[in-house]
C-alpha cells in the first residue's frame, strides 16, 4: 500500500516536470502584446495613422508670416508657439518638441518594419512584402524630409556639403549614436528611399493614409523642386499626375460650412488627395489667428478660395483634412503648381501658364475667371508663385518655399511683425530660418546645435 | 589485549561510578501523544538529547539527578531520576496555557515551530485578528506587525508595504497566500471570520521559498480547519457598525460671496467674451448670465444685483450633505460549525455582510460559504483534506459622485460653483449647467431634440451601476507518511473568479441624452436623425480568472543520536493562471426586453454643437484582453539543528515563467537564502535565570520580483481601430533589450528574541538591510533614437530598518494589564535611477502623484522651492533666483536643478508603530490601540488664481486670508489676487516650502470593549459562551505636528475617514 502511494507520487511529479515542457512556458502573457513578426502585424505598425505615422511638424506655420495674432491672444498661446511666432532665438524652452521627436519615432517604426520584413517566413507573398517595404521607405523619407525643413539649413548647391544635415537613423537599434551628416547627404537619403519606394508601391492606395507610387512621385517632385533640379521635378510631377490628375472644383463647395472640404478618408472624399497626413495644430479653427492682411487681400473678387478657406472674419477654416487640423500630405493641386513652375523654369512659358490656368479655373467663379498670360519667365514665375502662396496656405509648405526662394533676389521677402510696440523682422537668409535643435536632444546625444 | 581491556572496563566503571543508562518517553499530558524533538538534559549541563519520533530518549544519569525536559508549547518540567523505578518511564508534560504567541508559523509550504525558525516571521493570531471589526481581512493587519504599514497619502505612495518598497516600476503588493497557494483576486472576498491566523514573511529566509513573487514580502493566511477530538462547536457572530456623514467642510473653499465678487471682477475685465462666442457653446454660471443680461438690457442692473446678492446666500455643500450622503451602516453576520473526532476534523461557515456606504446609492454585500474536511486514515499515516470556499459579492455604485461641469475656459470635470442649488425649497430637483449654455439648450428643444438639461438629483435616482463578483476555490490535498521520517504530499487547487460590471445609463439620464443629442443631424426640412438610437446605453465588462496549482512535495524529518535534527522539504509545482477581460457597449438598450439597436461605428459625424468638430465617431467600447501567467518551479528547504541549540537553514527555488520574449535560458532565475540561529538559553554557560529564552538569528538571501510589461524583444500593443481609418494598428511599447533580467532583492536580517521568566516581558529586535538589484527603470534617450525613454534593468534601491516588538504583562491576577509595543524604522533610498525629470516633476509629483525618483533620496519625497516671503508692496510671492530674491517665477521653476530644490523629507513615515494596552477584569476586557507615524511630510493645497479660480474652478478657502494691503505679509503667506494673469506665480506658490508641513501624528486608532458571559459566572447560561462587544475605530488624533485643521494623512482628500462605532454579539454553543 505504502509503496503504491509512493510510486503514484513519483509518477505524478514526473508528469509535472515533463508533460508540459517547453510549450507550457511559450504562452504569451498578454494576448494583445506581441512581437511583430507576421506581415499583418508589421502592416499594423505602419497603419498607426492618427497617433504616429501620418503627422508632420507644426511650428514652422507660426513663423512663416502667413498668419497673425493679437498680442493679447499671443500671450496665452503655448510658449513654443509663441517663440516660433516671434522668431525668438530660443524656441523650445528646455522642453521636448514633438516636431523633432515624432518624425524620429516614425523612423524607428519604419526601421523595425524594414528589419522585420527581412525575417518574414518565405510563405509570405513576395508582392506584399515589397509593397510593405516600399511603404516603410516612403514613410521614412517623409519623416527625414519633414525634419530637414525645420532643423537643417535650406538646400543650396553651394553650401549643401558644408552645412550639417539631420541625423539619419537607418536601424532600429536605439543605442546607436546619432551623427549629423551634411545637408546633401540628408537629401540624398530622402531621394534614395523614395526612388526605391516608387517602384515597389502600387499605383494607387486603397486607403488614403497608406503610401502609393503616386505619393512617392509627388514627394519626389517636391524634393527635386527644393533641390532646384527642375527637370526631375517636372518628370515626377507628370508621373504622379498620370495617376491622379483630378482637381476639385471649388465652385461646387458649400462655403458657408464650417469646413467646406469633404473628409478625405471616406470613399467620396476629396479627389485631390494623394496621401493624407495631418499637422496637429488647430490653426484653422482658432478664432485668434487671422490670415496676414496682404495675403488675404491678394485673393481676388470671385476667387472661391476666399470664402472656402476663410471665415468672414478672416480666420482660416479650409483645411483639406475636412476637420480642425491642418493638412500636411500630398495633393494634386500642389503637383499642378510644381508642373507649372518647372515648365516656366525650363523655358516652356506658354505651357506653364496653361497649367496654371487649369488650376485657376477650378478655383474661380466662372464669370470672374480670366486666364492669365505672360511672355517672360519672371512674369510667369511671379504669377505661379503668387498662386502657390494663395493655394497652399496652412499646409506647412510656405516655410519651405521661403527658404528656397529667398536666395533669388527676385522673390526674396523680408517678414515683419510687431509685438508690444517692438518691430520684429526675419530677413532672407537669416539663421533663424533653421530652427534650433531641442535642448533635450543635445543633452542626451551631444550632436552639434544649429547656429542662431 | 584482553587484560588491557579488562582493566579499561574496570577503570571506566570506576570513573562512571553509579552512572546508568536512563530511558524514558516524553508525552503530552493532555492526550498522551508522543512529543518528538523534546529536549531532555541534566540540569546544569550544557548538552542534552532530543526525543525521537516516538518520544523516546536515553541518557546517562546518576540516581537523583535532576532532568530538565522542555518542549515548545508545554511547561518545562523538572524530573528527579529514580533509578529504582522499573518499566518504561513516561514523563508527561502539560500544555502551556499562558502562551501569547502561537507555536508554529506557516510559510505556505510547511509549518515551522518558532524555535527552529531562523527567518523573520510575524504571527498574527486569532485573538488579534478578531480584535477589529471590519469587512475586509486585510484591515485587521493594521498596527499589528512591525515593518508592515498601510501608507496613506497620494497615488503611488499609497498602499500596503512591508519593510519599505524595494522596487520602483514593478508590482509593489506583497504576495497573498491562502491555504498554501497564491491568491490573485481581491482580498475583500475573504471572510475575516474564517481566518485562523496570518503569518507575515519578511526576510529572505522566510520568503525566498516563494521565489520570484516574494520581493515585496508574503502574507500567508490560514483558514480555520476545526480540530481533532473536539465536540461540535457552533459559533455565531454578528455586529453592526455605524459612522456619520463625512465632513464636507473639511477642505476649506472660497465662500460663495468671495467667488461671486471675483466673477464680477473678471466680467468687468472682459474675460468671458471668448466663451460667449465660443463654437463649443461653453456654459456660463448664473452670475455671469445675470451680468450679461444686465449688460444687454434684458433685465435692469438693479434686478441683476438683487438676484446676485441672493445667490451669495447659497452653499452647495449643504445640498451635497443632504442629498448625496447618509450615515454609513455595515452589518456582519457569521456562522461557524467546527469539530472533529479521532480521525476527522471539519469546519463549515457561512457569512453575510451588508454595507451601506456614506455615499447614497453605494453599498456592498457579500455571501461566503466554506467547508473544510480533513480525514486521517491508515492509522494516521494518510491525511486527506478537501475544502471549498465560495464567495459572492455585489457592489453598488449608484452614486455618480458629486456633480461636475465644464468651465468657461473648457476645464472639464470641475466641481460645481459654490452657490449652486440642486433642489428648490420644496425639494424638487433643479437643473444646473454642465457642458453647454442654457440658452443654447433651450433653443434646441424648439428644434425637437429631447430635453438636454442636467439635474443632478435626478441622476442620483437614475444611476444603475452594479458589479457582481463570484469567487470560489477548491482545494484537495493528500499527505502520506511513507516512512516515519518521510512524508509525501500532493496539493491541488482550482480557483475561479468572475467579475461582471453592468452600468446602465437609462434613456432619461443626462449622459445618454447628451450622447444622443451631440450627434443629432438636422436635415434641411427640420427632421432629425440620431446616429445614436433612443434608449439606454449599457456598458458591460466581463472579467475573470481561473488558476490551477499542482504541487508535489516530500517532507523529511529525522534526528540522530538525539543530537542532530534535520528537517527538509523538496518539491516542484506548476501554476497556470489565465485572466480575461472583455468590455462592450450596447446602444438603444431597452432594459425591459433586453434588446439593443445597432450603431454605425465607422462613419464620422459632425457635432451638433460645434460644426467644426467633424471627425466624431460613436464610442466603441468593445475590447478584449487575455493575460496568461505560467510558472514551473522547483524548490527545496532544509534546517539542521544541533543539540537544540544551533540551527542552520537554507532554501532555494528556481522559477521558470512565460515571461514574454525573453530567451529561454533567461526565463528562470534561481533565488536562495541561508540562515543561522543560536538558542543561547540552551547553552551550558548561559546563567541568566531571569531571561530563560534568548535567541539570536541572522539570515541572508535573494527573492525576486517579476514585471510582465517588459521583454527583451520589440513589443507592440495591438488596437482595434485607428481614428482615421478604422483599421487595426499597433503601437511599439518597447524596442528590443536583449540584456533584460528579472529584478532581485537581497536581504540581510539579524534578530534577537527574548523572554523573561514567566514571559512577563518578551519581544524581539531586528535589523535588516535590503538592496534592490537590477530594478526596472528607465533611461532617458535622445529623441533621435525614436524613443524618449528606454526601459531596462537600470535602477537600484537600498532600504535599511529596525523593528522592535515588546510585550509585557504588567499586572496579573483578577485584574490583568498587558501592553504590546511596536516600533518600525524604515529608511529607504534610491541608489540608481538614470532618467532625469524636470524640476516641476519633482516638485509636483515626487510625493506619490507619479514615480519620480531622485538619486540618494527616498522613493517618495517632498521637495519644494525656497520662499522669500510676500512682496510688501503688492503681495506677490517671492523666491530666490541665483541667490537673489526674485519674482521671475518661470525662471525659478525652469532653471532649478535637483540640487537647488529643498528636500523637505520623505512622503512616507520612516518611523511608525503602535502601542496597545489590554485590560481585563472578571468578564470585561478593554483593548486600546494608539498608532504613531513620525518623520514625514505633506504638502497642502492652496489658492490657484490663474488656472484655477480664473478658469472657473472653485477657489481654495485660503483666499480669505490672502494679502490685501501692505503690512499683511507679516501674518499671512497667502499671495494677493494678481492684477493680471502672471504665468508661474501660482505654480511657484504651490511648489514653495511654505505649503509643506510635517505630517507627524499620534492617533487613538481604535478601542475594543467586551464582556464575556461564561457558565462559570452565570450558571443558567443556555450557551457555552456569550460575548458582547463594542468597537470604535478612527477615534481621533491625539497629537499632530501640523497645527492647522487638516489631518496630515488625508491632507488632499475631500474628507478624512469618519469615526465608526460597532456593537456586536458572539455566541458559541
Amino acid at each position: 500500500m505504502r509503496t503504491f502511494f509512493f510510486i503514484a507520487y513519483l509518477l505524478i511529479t514526473s508528469l509535472l516536470v515533463t508533460s508540459c515542457g517547453d510549450n507550457f512556458l511559450d504562452e504569451r502573457p498578454e494576448k494583445s502584446l506581441l512581437v511583430p513578426t507576421t506581415l499583418p502585424e508589421l502592416q499594423a505598425l505602419l497603419d498607426n495613422a492618427s497617433d504616429v505615422m501620418n503627422q508632420g511638424p507644426v511650428l514652422n506655420q507660426f513663423s512663416d508670416g502667413d498668419f497673425t495674432i493679437s498680442d493679447a491672444d499671443l500671450d496665452i498661446q503655448p510658449v513654443q508657439i509663441r517663440n516660433a511666432y516671434l522668431w525668438e532665438k530660443q524656441i523650445f524652452n528646455q522642453e521636448p518638441s514633438s516636431d523633432w521627436d515624432l518624425p524620429y519615432q516614425q523612423i524607428l517604426y519604419t526601421n523595425i518594419v524594414l528589419e522585420g520584413i527581412e525575417k518574414l517566413p518565405a510563405s509570405e507573398p513576395e508582392k506584399l512584402r515589397q509593397q510593405l517595404r516600399g511603404a516603410a521607405l516612403f514613410f521614412r523619407a517623409m519623416a527625414f524630409y519633414n525634419l530637414a525643413q525645420q532643423f537643417c539649413a535650406p538646400f543650396e548647391q553651394a553650401t549643401a556639403d558644408n552645412l550639417a544635415g539631420i541625423p539619419l537613423r537607418l536601424t532600429s537599434n536605439v543605442t546607436d549614436v546619432s551623427v549629423r551628416g551634411t545637408v546633401r547627404q540628408t537629401y540624398q537619403q530622402i531621394l534614395r528611399d523614395l526612388l526605391t519606394a516608387k517602384d515597389l508601391l502600387p499605383a494607387k492606395a486603397t486607403v488614403v493614409t497608406r503610401p502609393s507610387a503616386a505619393a512617392a512621385q509627388a514627394l519626389l517632385a517636391r524634393v527635386y523642386l527644393i533641390m532646384q533640379d527642375y527637370n526631375n521635378a517636372l518628370a515626377y510631377a507628370l508621373a504622379s499626375l498620370e495617376n491622379n490628375a483630378r482637381l476639385l472644383d471649388y465652385n461646387t463647395l458649400a462655403d458657408s460650412l464650417a469646413n467646406p472640404f469633404p473628409l478625405p478618408y471616406i470613399s467620396s472624399g476629396n479627389p485631390e488627395i494623394i496621401f493624407f497626413s495631418a499637422l496637429n495644430t488647430s490653426l484653422n479653427s482658432d478664432p485668434a489667428y487671422y490670415a496676414d492682411s496682404v495675403l488675404y487681400d491678394s485673393y481676388e473678387e470671385g476667387d472661391q478660395r476666399k470664402t472656402c478657406f476663410f471665415t468672414d472674419q478672416g480666420n482660416y477654416k479650409g483645411s483639406y483634412t475636412g476637420g480642425s487640423f491642418c493638412f500636411g500630405g500630398l495633393a494634386s493641386d500642389e503637383l499642378y503648381l510644381i508642373k507649372a513652375e518647372t515648365l516656366a523654369r525650363t523655358g516652356q512659358i506658354p505651357q506653364a501658364m496653361q497649367v496654371l490656368n487649369q488650376l485657376r479655373r477650378m478655383r474661380y467663379a466662372p464669370k470672374s475667371f480670366n486666364p492669365l498670360s505672360t511672355e517672360t519667365e519672371a512674369g510667369a514665375l511671379r504669377a505661379i508663385l503668387s498662386e502657390r502662396r494663395k493655394q497652399l496656405i496652412a499646409r506647412g509648405l510656405r516655410w519651405t518655399d521661403l527658404r528656397r526662394l529667398n536666395p533669388d533676389s527676385r522673390f526674396a521677402m523680408k517678414l515683419q511683425r510687431t509685438y508690444q510696440a517692438r518691430a520684429l523682422e526675419l530677413k532672407p537668409g537669416d539663421n533663424k530660418y533653421t530652427f534650433p535643435i531641442p535642448e533635450d536632444e543635445i543633452a542626451y546625444s551631444g550632436i552639434p546645435q544649429n547656429p542662431r | 589485549m584482553k587484560p588491557f581491556l579488562f582493566i579499561a572496563m574496570l577503570l571506566s566503571s570506576l570513573i562512571a561510578h553509579g552512572q546508568h543508562r536512563f530511558t524514558g518517553k516524553v508525552v503530552s499530558a493532555t492526550d498522551s501523544t508522543a512529543l518528538p524533538g523534546a529536549v531532555v538534559k541534566l540540569k546544569d549541563q550544557s548538552s542534552g538529547v532530543t526525543t525521537d519520533e516516538n518520544g523516546h530518549f536515553a541518557l546517562n544519569v546518576v540516581d537523583k539527578n535532576q532532568l530538565v525536559i522542555s518542549y515548545i508549547g508545554f511547561v518545562t518540567l523538572q524530573y528527579s531520576v529514580n533509578l529504582s523505578a522499573s518499566g518504561l518511564i513516561v514523563i508527561a508534560l502539560s500544555e502551556d496555557a499562558n502562551q501569547l504567541a502561537q507555536v508554529t508559523v506557516s510559510t505556505g509550504y510547511q509549518k515551522i515551530p518558532r524555535e527552529r525558525a531562523t527567518g523573520s516571521f510575524a504571527n498574527v493570531d486569532l485573538t488579534l485578528i478578531s480584535r477589529r471589526v471590519s469587512t475586509s481581512v486585510m484591515d485587521r493587519l493594521e498596527d499589528t506587525v512591525p515593518g508592515l504599514i498601510f501608507n496613506k497619502g497620494k497615488g503611488a505612495a499609497q498602499g500596503l508595504v512591508i519593510r519599505g518598497q524595494s522596487t520602483i516600476n514593478s508590482g509593489t503588493s506583497p504576495l497573498i497566500v491562502i491555504d498554501n497557494f497564491p491568491y490573485e483576486g481581491d482580498p475583500s472576498t475573504i471572510n475575516p471570520n474564517d481566518v485562523e491566523s496570518i503569518t507575515v514573511l519578511k526576510d529572505a529566509a522566510a520568503a525566498s521559498i516563494w521565489g520570484s513573487r516574494a520581493g515585496n514580502g508574503v502574507i500567508v493566511i490560514t483558514t480555520k480547519k476545526g480540530s481533532f477530538k473536539q465536540a461540535p462547536k457552533i459559533t455565531f457572530n454578528s455586529n453592526v457598525t455605524t459612522g456619520k456623514r463625512p465632513d464636507l467642510y473639511y477642505q476649506p473653499i472660497m465662500s460663495s460671496s468671495d467667488f461671486i465678487e471675483n466673477e464680477k471682477a473678471m466680467f468687468a475685465k472682459g474675460r468671458y467674451i471668448n466663451a460667449e462666442n465660443s463654437y463649443n457653446k461653453l456654459p456660463l454660471t448664473p452670475v455671469i448670465e445675470l451680468l450679461i443680461a444686465s449688460r444687454d438690457g434684458s433685465i435692469s442692473p438693479q434686478e441683476a444685483d438683487n438676484q446676485i446678492e441672493q445667490l451669495k446666500q447659497y452653499d452647495v455643500r449643504r445640498d451635497y450633505q443632504k442629498y448625496f450622503y447618509q450615515p454609513a451602516v455595515n452589518q456582519q453576520y457569521a456562522f461557524q460549525l467546527q469539530g472533529g473526532s479521532d480521525h476527522n476534523r471539519y469546519f463549515a461557515s457561512a457569512g453575510y455582510d451588508h454595507n451601506r456606504n456614506s455615499e447614497i446609492g453605494n453599498g456592498f454585500s457579500r455571501y461566503t460559504l466554506s467547508m473544510s474536511n480533513t480525514y486521517s486514515m491508515l492509522s494516521n499515516k494518510l491525511d486527506l483534506s478537501t475544502s471549498l470556499y465560495y464567495t459572492e459579492s455585489r457592489t453598488n455604485q449608484n452614486n455618480p459622485g458629486l456633480p461636475t461641469y465644464t468651465t468657461f475656459r473648457n476645464s472639464r470635470g470641475a466641481a460645481l460653483y459654490p452657490y449652486a442649488r440642486l433642489a428648490d425649497d420644496q425639494g424638487n430637483p433643479l437643473s444646473v449647467i454642465n457642458q453647454y449654455r442654457p440658452s443654447f439648450l433651450e433653443s434646441t428643444s424648439g428644434q425637437g431634440l429631447p430635453d438636454w438639461q442636467y439635474r443632478p438629483l435626478e441622476e442620483l435616482k437614475l444611476a444603475d451601476n452594479v458589479t457582481r463578483n463570484t469567487d470560489y476555490r477548491v482545494n484537495a490535498g493528500m499527505h502520506y507518511k511513507v516512512k516515519p521520517f518521510l512524508t509525501a504530499e500532493l496539493l491541488y487547487q482550482y480557483s475561479r473568479n468572475t467579475t461582471q460590471n453592468r452600468n446602465l445609463r437609462s434613456g432619461q439620464s443626462y449622459y445618454t441624452r447628451n450622447e444622443i443629442n451631440q450627434l443629432t443631424i438636422v436635415s434641411a426640412d427640420g427632421s432629425l436623425t440620431t446616429p445614436i438610437p433612443a434608449g439606454g446605453i449599457l456598458d458591460k465588462s466581463d472579467g475573470g480568472f481561473y488558476a490551477q496549482n499542482l504541487r508535489a512535495q516530500l517532507d523529511f524529518h529525522q534526528s540522530w543520536h538525539q543530537k542532530h535534527d534535520l528537517n527538509a522539504i523538496i518539491g516542484s509545482e506548476i501554476r497556470d493562471f489565465q485572466q480575461t477581460l472583455s468590455t462592450s457597449r450596447l446602444y438603444g438598450y431597452d432594459d425591459e426586453h433586453a434588446t439593443s439597436k445597432p450603431v454605425d461605428y465607422v462613419s464620422p459625424f459632425t457635432s451638433f454643437v460645434n460644426p467644426y468638430l467633424t471627425n466624431l465617431r460613436i464610442t466603441n467600447k468593445d475590447a478584449q484582453n487575455v493575460l496568461t501567467d505560467r510558472y514551473l518551479s522547483y524548490y527545496a528547504n532544509a534546517a539542521y539543528t544541533l543539540s537544540g541549540k544551533y540551527i542552520l537553514s537554507a532554501s532555494g527555488r528556481l522559477d521558470q515563467s512565460n515571461l514574454f520574449g525573453v530567451k529561454a535560458n533567461q526565463r528562470g532565475v534561481p533565488l536562495y537564502s541561508a540562515g543561522a540561529a543560536w538558542n543561547l538559553h540552551q547553552e551550558k554557560f548561559y546563567k541568566i535565570s531571569w531571561l530563560p529564552y534568548l535567541k539570536l538569528r541572522a539570515t541572508f538571501g535573494f527573492s525576486g520580483n517579476s514585471n510582465k510589461n517588459v521583454s527583451a524583444y520589440t513589443t507592440a500593443s495591438y488596437s482595434a481601430a485607428d481614428f482615421y481609418t478604422r483599421l487595426p494598428y499597433a503601437t511599439v511599447s518597447n524596442p528590443p533589450n536583449p540584456d533584460l533580467r528579472w529584478e532581485r532583492v537581497k536581504t540581510i536580517n539579524a534578530g534577537l528574541d527574548f523572554e523573561t521568566r514567566n514571559r512577563i516581558f518578551s519581544g524581539s529586535i531586528e535589523y535588516y538591510h535590503k538592496k534592490g538589484i537590477d530594478l526596472i527603470g528607465t533611461l532617458p534617450f535622445p529623441g533621435s533614437s525614436g524613443i524618449k525613454t528606454f526601459t531596462g534593468n537600470y535602477a537600484g534601491t537600498k532600504t535599511s530598518g529596525l523593528e522592535l516588538s515588546l510585550n509585557s504583562k504588567n499586572v496579573q491576577g483578577v485584574f490583568q494589564w498587558n501592553t504590546n509595543f511596536l516600533l518600525s524604522v524604515v529608511k529607504d533610498r534610491v541608489t540608481r535611477y538614470d532618467a532625469r525629470f524636470s524640476p516641476t516633476d519633482y516638485l509636483t509629483a515626487a510625493d506619490g502623484l507619479g514615480i519620480v525618483p531622485m538619486k540618494q533620496r527616498p522613493l517618495f519625497s517632498v521637495y519644494s522651492l525656497r520662499w522669500a516671503g510676500l512682496d510688501p508692496a503688492n503681495g506677490d510671492p517671492q523666491g530666490y533666483l541665483n541667490g537673489e530674491i526674485s519674482k521671475d517665477y518661470i525662471g525659478i521653476i525652469t532653471t532649478a536643478k535637483p540640487a537647488d530644490l529643498i528636500y523637505n523629507g520623505p512622503a512616507r513615515p520612516p518611523v511608525f508603530g503602535a502601542l496597545r494596552n489590554t485590560f481585563s477584569w472578571k468578564g470585561f476586557s478593554l483593548s486600546v490601540s494608539i498608532s504613531y507615524r513620525l518623520g514625514y511630510y505633506f504638502r497642502r493645497k492652496s489658492i490657484d488664481y490663474v488656472y484655477g479660480l480664473n478658469y472657473g474652478q472653485n477657489g481654495h478657502g485660503d483666499y480669505a486670508s490672502r494679502w490685501q494691503k501692505p503690512g499683511d505679509e507679516m501674518f499671512t503667506t497667502v499671495p494677493s489676487a494678481p492684477l493680471s494673469d502672471i504665468d508661474g506665480r501660482d505654480s511657484f506658490y504651490e511648489q514653495s516650502e511654505v505649503l509643506v508641513h510635517k505630517a507627524d501624528n499620534i492617533r487613538l486608532q481604535d478601542l475594543n470593549l467586551s464582556y464575556d458571559f461564561t457558565r462559570s459566572l452565570f450558571k443558567k447560561l443556555p450557551v457555552g459562551n456569550l460575548r458582547i462587544y463594542l468597537y470604535a475605530n478612527n477615534i481621533g488624533i491625539l497629537w499632530k505636528s501640523y497645527k492647522g485643521g487638516l489631518d496630515p494623512d488625508y491632507a488632499t482628500s475631500n474628507f478624512p475617514p469618519v469615526r465608526t462605532v460597532a456593537a456586536g454579539v458572539q455566541i458559541s454553543f
